[in-house]
Parts: C-alpha cells; sequence; structure tokens
C-alpha cells in the first residue's frame, strides 16, 4: 500500500527519522545557511542597515590590517593546543593504560578539569597567572628561578603559550582517557608476541601500540582542533584579545565584531572564513592520516 | 557473620537519581530571594580636594541609617500580584557590590508590598550585558526594566532598546528633576531625552594613597601634579611593593581611568562637531605618556597589562602597592573586599599636568552613573515600570548611597548630601558640593555609538605604549585611526 507515493512501511521510517531531521534542520542548517546570507550582507543593528552587498564584508575583513595578526595568532594558538594535547594525552593516556593501583584514582581526578565549568577555570587561571599574587609565579620565586613575577598573560610573546596551557589543561582528560580505552583494546597477544619475539618496550609501543593508535589520534586531533579554532571563553575571559592584540584569535574578533559592534555582516564574514579554514584543516588532517589507516586495516 | 550490604547497579542508580532529584528540588525552591551575583564590583566613590591630604573619612559605624526594609521579596508576591490582577514586571540589574544587590533585594520587596506589583528581578553579569540585552532584544524578550550605565545608553537608545521618559511621562520628569544633582540629571541625557533616573554616578579619576606609606617615606602632603606623582611613586617604590598601580587590561574601567586624567588634561575623545577622534590630541598622548614613565620608572607591578581594576585594588589593599589610579569606587571595593574601615586610604582627585595640554577645557572630572533606571521600549507594563521608576527616584528608597549602607558611590540625589551621614562619611565631598566645586566643570563620561570598540582601540593603544610596542603617539594615531572609521560608520545612526 502506498501513501503519496510512499510505500507504507518506508513512511513509517520516514516518520520516525522526521523529528530529528527538523532538529538537525532548525538548529544546524538553518543557523549556518543565516551566517552565510548575513555573510553577503553589510547588516549592522547600530545603523539599521541589511543590504545585500555581496563580497564586500569579505573584503573588509581581509583588508583588515588586523587581520594578518589575527590569522597568525589563530594558527599558533591551535597548532600549540592541539599538537601538544595530542603528545600529552598520548603520554598519559599510555601510564594510565596500566594496572597501577593509583590509576584508578588517577582516571577518575583526570576528569576534574573537563568537568569544571570553563568560565570558573578561567578564572582561576587568571589569578594563578598574574604577576604579582600568582601561585605560579610564587612557586617559581621560591624555587628560585626567577626573582620577578613574569606576567604570563600581559606579556605578548608568552600570552598565546599561557592560554595554550589552559586549553590544554582541559582537553587533556579527554585525549588520555580515550587513548587509555583504545590501548587497553589493543589485544595482549600482539604485545606478549613481541615480548617474545624480543621487542623492548620502545619498540613494542612504536610498532605495536602506535599504529593502533591512528584512529582514535585522529579523532582526537580533529576535535581539538574543533574546540581551539572555535574556543572563545579561554581566550576572551582571559585577555579579551589583549595584550595588544597579542592574543586576537578568529573567535575573539568575530565576537568583538558581533557583540562589541553589532557588525553582524562582517561577523559572519569572519564566521565562514573560520568554517572554511577549520573545513580545509581537518580534510587535510583526515588526508594526511589516511595512510596510517589503511596500514592499521591491514 | 554479616555480610556487608553490597548495592546493586539498578539501587545504586535508583538512589542517585532520587538524591540528585532532591538536591534539584532543594536548589530550585531553597531559596527564594533572588541571588545576587558578587559581580564586577562596579563602580563606587569618594572625592577630594586636589591639593591637601584628604581628611579623615570616617566610616561612621555610629552614623544614623535608613530604615533598610528587612524583607525579602518571595514567589508569593508575584502570585499575589497576579491573583489582584496586578501586572508583574522584569527588573535586570547589571553588577553592583555586594551591599547594594542585597539593597536592592530589600526595597524591591518593599515596592511590591506598597504597590501590589510583582517583581521578577535577576542580577546580571556586567561584562555580558550589552549581549544580554541585544539578544533579547531581538528575541523580544527583554525586560521591562534594565538598571544600566550611562555609556550604554546611546548604543541602546540609537537601536530603540530604551524608551525616553520624555515620551513616556514628562510628568514624572518634572516631579524628579528638581530633587537630582543636575549634573547627574544630565548623565543619562541622550541627544536632549532623558533614559532614566540614577541613585549615584562613579567619578574619574582619582589618585588613592596609602596614608601610612606616605608618611614612612616622608611624604608631607599629596602630589599636586604629574611631575609630583612621578616623584612620590619612585619614592615609594621598594623591592616588595610598588610605588603605584594602574590597570591597562582591555576591560572598560581600566579605559575610564586613561580616559579620566586625559579629560582633566584638556584631552576629548571628539572634537566639538562630535565627528573626528580626538585621542591623537596632547590632552590624551600625554595621559599615557604619564603611564608609559610610572612603568619606565619601575614604580609600577610587574603585569599592568594583565591587572584589572580588581586586582589593583587588591593590590593597594594587600600593602603591594602604595597608590593606586582608580575611579571614585575606592570605598566600595574596601567595603566589597571586607578590608577594615581604618585602612589607612586617602583619595584626591587625580592631579592634573602643571599645564595642561589637551585642546578643550579640562574637565574636573568624567562620570556615569551604572545603575540607571531605563524602560524597555518593548515593555508593554510601561505604567508599571514607571511606578518602578519612581519609586527607586524618592528620597527614603535612595538614602542607603549617603554612605550609610553603600559606600564609595557619589549620590545622585541632593537629599543624600545633606544627611548628618553624609556629612560625617565624606567631609571633603560635602564642602567641595557645598562649594559649588564638587561637579564643577564635571562631565558625563564618553558615550556615543559604537564608544565600545572604539574604547577597544584606546585600550590597545594603552598596551602598545606601556609596552614599549609604539611611542604613545603613534599608539593612539593608530588607535584613533581606527577609532574614526567606528564613529564614522556608527555616526550614520
Amino acid at each position: 500500500m502506498r501513501i503519496f507515493g510512499i510505500r507504507r512501511d518506508d513512511l513509517f521510517g520516514l516518520m520516525l527519522v522526521l523529528p530529528a531531521m527538523a532538529l538537525v534542520f532548525s538548529f544546524i542548517v538553518y543557523p549556518v545557511g543565516e551566517v552565510i546570507r548575513l555573510s553577503f550582507t553589510n547588516t549592522n543593528l547600530l545603523t539599521r542597515r541589511n543590504d545585500f552587498v555581496w563580497f564586500e564584508s569579505y573584503e573588509r575583513v581581509l583588508s583588515d590590517p588586523l587581520m594578518y595578526q589575527v590569522l597568525q595568532n589563530t594558527a599558533l594558538w591551535v597548532v600549540v593546543g592541539t599538537v601538544a594535547a595530542l603528545i600529552l594525552g598520548l603520554g598519559v593516556g599510555y601510564f594510565i593504560s596500566f594496572d597501577f593501583k593509583i590509576n584508578r584514582l588517577l582516571r577518575a581526578s583526570i576528569l576534574i578539569p573537563w568537568i569544571l565549568p570553563t568560565v570558573v577555570a578561567v578564572a582561576a587561571w587568571r589569578w594563578m597567572y598574574h604577576a604579582e599574587m600568582g601561585v605560579i609565579n610564587d612557586m617559581l620565586k621560591k624555587v628560585g628561578l626567577i626573582d620577578k613575577g613574569i606576567a604570563w598573560l600581559g606579556e605578548p610573546s608568552l600570552v598565546i603559550y599561557a592560554l595554550s596551557t589552559i586549553a590544554v589543561w582541559r582537553h587533556l582528560p579527554f585525549a588520555a582517557l580515550v587513548i587509555s580505552a583504545a590501548i587497553q583494546g589493543i589485544p595482549t597477544g600482539l604485545l606478549e608476541a613481541a615480548t617474545i619475539d624480543g621487542a623492548n618496550g620502545w619498540q613494542k609501543f612504536r610498532y605495536i601500540i602506535l599504529p593502533q593508535l591512528a584512529y582514535p589520534l585522529t579523532f582526537i586531533g580533529i576535535m581539538n582542533l574543533i574546540w581551539n579554532m572555535n574556543d572563545l571563553t579561554t581566550v576572551w575571559g582571559s585577555t579579551r584579545g589583549g595584550p595588544a592584540n597579542a592574543s586576537e584569535i578568529l573567535s575573539t574578533f568575530i565576537y568583538s565584531m558581533g557583540f562589541n559592534s553589532f557588525r553582524f555582516g562582517l561577523s559572519s564574514a569572519l564566521s565562514v572564513i573560520n568554517f572554511a579554514i577549520l573545513l580545509a584543516l581537518s580534510l587535510t588532517y583526515l588526508y594526511v592520516l589516511r595512510s596510517a589507516w589503511r596500514a592499521e586495516e591491514r | 557473620m554479616e555480610m556487608p550490604r553490597r548495592l546493586s547497579r539498578r539501587q545504586l542508580v535508583r538512589n542517585g537519581m532520587l538524591v540528585a532529584g532532591a538536591a534539584l528540588l532543594t536548589a530550585c525552591g531553597g531559596s527564594s530571594l533572588p541571588q545576587p551575583k558578587a559581580a564586577e564590583p562596579a563602580k563606587p566613590a569618594e572625592a577630594a580636594k586636589p591639593a591637601a591630604p584628604a581628611a579623615d573619612a570616617k566610616p561612621a559605624s555610629d552614623a544614623p541609617k535608613p530604615a533598610v526594609p528587612t524583607v525579602a521579596p518571595t514567589p508569593t508576591a508575584q502570585i499575589a500580584a497576579a491573583k489582584a490582577g496586578m501586572p508583574t514586571i522584569t527588573v535586570w540589574k547589571f553588577g553592583g557590590t555586594a551591599k547594594e544587590l542585597e539593597y536592592f533585594v530589600q526595597w524591591n520587596a518593599k515596592f511590591t508590598e506598597e504597590t501590589g506589583i510583582g517583581l521578577e528581578y535577576s542580577n546580571n553579569d556586567w561584562a555580558t550585558k550589552r549581549e544580554k540585552m541585544l539578544a533579547a532584544f531581538q528575541a523580544k524578550r527583554i525586560a521591562d526594566v534594565l538598571l544600566i550605565d550611562g555609556q550604554s545608553m546611546p548604543d541602546l537608545a540609537a537601536l530603540g532598546v530604551i524608551a525616553p521618559y520624555d515620551d513616556l511621562d514628562k510628568s514624572l520628569m518634572e516631579k524628579w528633576k528638581p530633587n537630582f544633582v543636575p549634573e547627574i540629571w544630565s548623565s543619562t541625557v541622550v541627544n536632549g531625552k532623558f533614559y532614566g533616573p540614577s541613585s549615584y554616578v562613579d567619578m574619574g579619576s582619582f589618585l588613592v594613597y596609602n596614608k601610612d606609606m606616605f608618611q614612612e617615606a616622608g611624604i608631607a602632603r599629596v602630589p599636586e601634579n604629574w611631575d609630583e606623582v612621578k616623584e612620590a611613586a619612585k619614592k615609594l617604590t621598594k623591592p616588595d611593593r610598588a610605588g603605584i598601580t594602574l590597570s591597562a587590561t582591555t576591560a572598560t574601567n581600566d579605559a575610564n581611568n586613561l580616559e579620566g586624567i586625559a579629560y582633566a588634561n584638556g584631552g576629548r575623545w571628539l572634537d566639538e562637531a562630535g565627528k573626528k577622534v580626538m585621542i591623537d590630541d596632547a590632552g590624551f598622548v600625554d595621559a599615557l605618556q604619564l603611564y608609559v614613565d610610572f612603568v619606565k620608572d619601575k614604580a609600577t607591578p610587574q603585569g599592568i597589562t594583565e591587572t584589572a581594576f580588581g586586582q589593583s585594588a587588591t593590590l593597594f589593599f594587600e600593602g603591594k602597592a602604595a597608590m593606586w589610579i582608580a575611579l571614585s569606587y575606592g570605598k566600595a571595593i574596601q567595603q566589597s573586599q571586607g578590608r577594615p574601615d581604618d585602612f589607612p586610604m586617602g583619595m584626591v582627585l587625580f592631579p592634573r599636568q602643571a599645564k595642561p595640554t589637551g585642546f578643550a577645557k579640562p574637565a574636573a572630572t568624567i562620570m556615569t552613573p551604572t545603575a540607571a533606571v531605563a524602560i524597555s521600549a518593548l515593555s508593554d507594563k510601561k505604567e508599571a515600570a514607571l511606578k518602578y521608576a519612581d519609586f527607586w527616584s524618592r528620597a527614603e528608597v535612595q538614602a542607603g548611597w549617603d554612605g550609610s549602607v553603600i559606600r564609595g558611590r557619589v549620590p545622585a540625589l541632593k537629599a543624600n548630601w545633606e544627611t548628618e551621614t553624609f556629612k560625617k562619611i565624606y567631609p571633603d565631598w560635602y564642602e567641595l558640593y557645598k562649594a559649588g566645586k564638587m561637579f564643577d566643570g564635571s562631565l558625563p563620561m564618553p558615550s556615543f555609538p559604537g564608544l565600545v570598540e572604539a574604547e577597544k582601540q584606546l585600550s590597545t593603544a594603552m598596551q602598545q605604549a606601556i609596552l614599549g610596542q609604539m611611542s604613545a603617539k603613534d599608539a593612539l594615531t593608530n588607535a584613533a585611526k581606527r577609532a574614526q572609521g567606528i564613529v564614522d560608520e556608527f555616526s550614520k545612526v
């Protein structure tokens, strides 16, 4: 039996997916489409302008002298944050995958940075970093490494690294737990065979464990890429893009353009650029790592 | 032998859900008080003579206190209002000190009790106030009453978010106006229209100093010009203490401090026609150079580009800085940080350069309210909202700002300047007020459409100069160029 030319069984299936599709359309497709549409306008809530201007908004943001610095800062922020989270996550994940007694406690407590609200974490880090009142400088002074406080968030050459530390601290638990779970899933037979063949610890890690982690590492890499690229709270809550624009990244620039000056046309153009960069990076990353997956599949 | 009792997984989940549910219920129903957030310690005030050391303004604990109602609003009041056919209005406040937030809650209850009008009152984050209001306005879910700052008003007025009282009820304006300090009344006038009565303003800029440290360093009188401030800062600097602390983050308050000094040096954001950005003029350049000089003299703490005004206050009250460049909110932060009443704090208007260099007439101070009662243009309960504004314009309701409850704010009502408490707590202010000098030459803080973004350019220039990336002149020239683009674009409003 057919209703509107659709088989009854198919119609039932369609009815089941319809709510999900409606949600996806309402909360993903429509807003993304709207951002793209706005990026071709000069929408400004204060001047009440909303004309279609083709690529004028893109031209304006790309010709802004600050844009070059923003892109540079964003690249540094994303690369440092992602690479550090991957390397440290691998190390910590490897360690907690062992059956040490302490690891039960570690696996639970490692989640604290992950579950703490970002705003709270950022506020705490701001105080910890402070040159005069922060606990980090205090400790460094006590062990004799420095004699004057370092302005981690107030020094342009340090600020991105200091902020990346916060981001890595937040994202590390996720990476470590995923990697730890993946390592625990590796058949013990493989490792035992390698031991019988005389492989040492490094060789087992390099030739057996690491290749098995290609998928989880790709996943963690992409997730970190996306999180860092879109992270507003860490940077805005700590420095608002300062000092002297040294931590102005795409997400803070977009926010500032949209909510400080109500220029939603420019803000949307920046968002589309952000999206395009993220897409390109993710695809490149996937392309580069495809050979590792193939090796794993073989 | 009794076996230890083990929970099954199902029991664990069930019990866990019960506990979580109970916790949720407690959280929802446990407190009927609107929970004031300890948001940005907004801006309070104490003024003083520009030259002589400030007289002891002992925060009179024995001073008479206004009768603050102790009833807190409860949902029952709203239900009762609804039952009685009275409307319930939504009120959003932004920022404020803990004392103020308590005060608002208590008097709000009195308002409901008196008028029968229900209130849905909430305190919101200061730093994201524009985002919240804008998003709510777009979604047509904005509060009926917004307790906001004067600097946000031009943008909100231009957007049509707030309605001028001139169009709502002129007779109320006529009733209120004679009771207010005229300069404070004018601080919420935009394009000739009045957007809301306030209970206080914050003024800038001030030099806060530690009297004991002055004495210990042999400084007999408070600096009277910039050179003397620089000298005093150098003299007061020790290995574990900065001579002077200032804030140079991108927060608005930090820009306001510099603006206060620059305006007193004859600087202005815009020329007289309000079209050309003038922050690259000598008025601003020299003020910024003063900051740079403090840093070059190594008289400031480490990391002032990461030190916001609240952190500067902490450095001062912790004895890690002998002087502090602040707005008039010194005593309010003292109160909100729970510092002792007898802290040896002195406060004077920030001294001027011996010969002001800006193109305009030096301003005595700049000021802005931070909780003016503005009414949403979208409100369909404007009558009730007007009653709320009228209530908050009454002398007995505003009485707490004379220093008896809330410290460090410059009261808006004339009546508050005449109370015994006020005279006792702020003798210097009272003297200046009676002599007609307190507000003489004071201007509203800069406010024009696009100000927030323009101020960010100023903050960036401030940081570039302080960090030695550029000279003060070059940094401000760049900032002026960028700010000009913003002003040009927004002048089409």
